[in-house]
């Protein structure tokens, strides 16, 4: 069963802002710590300083970014003290910012991909300026399919990708036998990129059901190999 | 990393091993040292990257992706060997 493609989350920030304003803002609200100069900001996003300008100055006017002179030179900076600029950060990295870069790149793989979603401090919001965007991908795929589609998306969000990669059956195996860093991973926040939150219970719960026969069997016999314990821990 | 290694001194270069970031240069230099497509070496990249965050971050990688690796480094190790008997067949 091919894994369900959020719908149009691909163009919901080309819905909610102009190309200009969308990547400007992603741009500066997910690099909160850069102070960019106008042609900086033109080099990056591949669009024309004039117009870039004014909308620069609209969002500093509005108090979404900070605008600084510095010797004969404009920079723009993110407002931290603006009062909607976690949602603001947040909505960016779901859509232009994050999920959408990295949602194109792993387009191509297609339905191989059962799952993909963003984990690690980016999801949870607690980002520092040089952490590395963490990608689990479960699915039918090669490490080397998936780092060769993610190696230009790290390149365009100017952050180290580093993927985690598991076919659908030992990434079941190993939720069920209640492997700690998966289960971590599972209960922590995640941007979903490809399928949502039920195809991943789905993905998991596939072998937990698997593992229950088997350990059902297994009850007849006396050699039982820690079956509760670790059912116990994987629902965490 | 040893057949990216024995592919850097057999190309004259000793790699500073006491400096952070020795791996990466030496797995990115392979194109120069023993002839090995860009795009390979992005995926044996994402290897060292996978290394680095399982010993420092605790991030294990897959059996599968484990597997992958191996064969990989399997195929370089004959890909410099290659190399050196066509390129340096004294060292051979």
């Amino acid at each position: 069963m091919p894994a369900k493609r959020s719908p149009a989350a691909g163009n919901l920030a080309d819905l909610l802002f102009g190309a200009y304003r969308r990547d400007a803002l992603a741009l500066l609200l997910l690099h909160p710590e850069a102070a960019l100069h106008v042609r900086e900001i033109g080099r990056v996003t591949g669009k024309a300083p004039g117009t870039l300008l004014r909308e620069l100055d609209r969002l500093a006017h509005a108090g979404i970014l900070l605008r600084k002179s510095v010797g004969n030179q404009v920079q723009f900076q993110a407002n931290s003290a603006c009062p909607i600029y976690e949602e603001l950060r947040s909505i960016l990295k779901k859509t232009a910012g994050v999920a959408d870069v990295l949602r194109a790149a792993l387009e191509p793989l297609g339905a191989r991909v059962r799952s993909a979603f963003v984990y690690g401090s980016i999801a949870r919001g607690d980002e520092r300026a040089g952490s590395d965007l963490d990608v689990m991908v479960i699915g039918d795929v090669d490490f080397a399919d998936v780092v060769l589609a993610l190696a230009p998306a790290g390149e365009t969000l100017r952050r180290e990708v580093n993927p985690n990669v598991y076919p659908p059956d030992e990434f079941a195996a190993k939720v069920a036998a209640g492997e700690p860093f998966l289960g971590r991973v599972m209960a922590d926040r995640k941007i979903f990129l490809i399928g949502g939150e039920d195809d991943l219970g789905q993905l998991a719960a596939h072998r937990k059901a698997q593992a229950a026969r088997a350990d059902q069997a297994r009850d007849r016999t006396p050699a039982r190999r820690g079956g509760t314990r670790a059912r116990g821990r994987s629902r965490r | 990393m040893q057949a990216a290694t024995t592919a850097m001194l057999a190309n004259g270069f000793r790699p500073a091993t006491s400096e952070a970031g020795h791996h990466q240069l030496l797995i990115q230099a392979l194109p120069r040292t023993a002839g090995i497509p860009a795009d390979r070496v992005r995926v044996l990249d994402g290897y060292r990257a996978a290394r680095n965050q399982s010993d420092y971050r605790g991030v294990p990688v897959s059996d599968a992706v484990a597997k992958e690796c191996a064969a990989d480094a399997a195929a370089l190790l004959q890909q410099v060997r290659a190399w050196l008997a066509a390129h340096r067949p004294e060292l051979c």
